[in-house]
């Protein structure tokens, strides 16, 4: 529950996956449901074209399960802010 | 009675086309005719590619049943982006002959790289079982 409060404040932004076979993707999250399966839009390839299959694919539903990394930067003084804000108002929602 | 060919070629034309990327590292290709909550989908008309170096290759496959736990990721197929695609189609055959070359070269190194590992009392963990709720 606390992390699934975080990634809802953070839909709208983007961010890099990494999911467990390696593969990285930059996209910005569209949405995030309770099992942390999470959907992207504008979806890019962040490594050299390793994996052409994606080259044709905008956007996307990633299944929870596959990801084992989840990058978001936050540029700036206030972009600190609001990721903090972010997951303690995550923490206090949750109790 | 049963809906013409045309049509159903016409609904398809409008439909959007699936990308699904599986555990097992295959990639599969369809129209989504259903999916639920736990991911599990029903894919048409699905053809497996194979993806070698700038080469890929389309196996036809039919009808897919694929239970949730086993995909990664569902892509939504941009028509437009696919028709320009730098890959090369090739001819199931060579893309399986590409395939087979690739998978013996890993092979090798792998087993190199394990053999260094234990020669250091390390071992590799196996990466691909799944870790439930």
């Amino acid at each position: 529950m606390l992390f699934y409060s975080f990634f809802k404040s953070l839909v709208g932004k983007d961010v890099v996956v990494e999911l467990k076979n390696d593969l990285s993707i930059c996209g910005t999250l569209h949405s995030v449901d309770q099992y942390l399966n999470i959907k992207l839009t504008d979806i890019s390839v962040t490594d050299p074209e390793k994996y052409p299959h994606m080259l044709s694919v905008k956007n996307c539903f990633i299944r929870g399960s596959g990801l084992s990394l989840f990058l978001v930067y936050f540029s700036g003084f206030w972009g600190f802010l609001v990721g903090i804000l972010g997951f303690f108002s995550g923490f206090w929602g949750s109790r | 009675g049963c809906a013409a060919p045309h049509s159903e070629q016409l609904l398809e034309d409008s439909m959007p086309k699936h990308l699904v990327l599986l555990r097992d590292g295959r990639t599969l290709i369809g129209y989504l005719r259903s999916i639920d909550q736990f991911a599990n989908l029903v894919l048409h008309q699905t053809v497996e590619r194979i993806h070698v170096g700038k080469k890929y290759g389309d196996i036809p496959r039919g009808i897919f049943v694929v239970r949730g736990e086993n995909v990664v990721l569902l892509g939504e197929i941009d028509l437009e982006k696919e028709s320009d695609t730098p890959l090369q189609q090739v001819s199931i055959e060579e893309i399986l002959e590409e395939q087979r070359v690739e998978q013996q070269a890993k092979q090798e190194s792998e087993k190199l790289k394990v053999q260094a590992l234990k020669e250091r009392g390390l071992s590799v963990p196996r990466a691909d079982t799944l870790d439930e709720y």
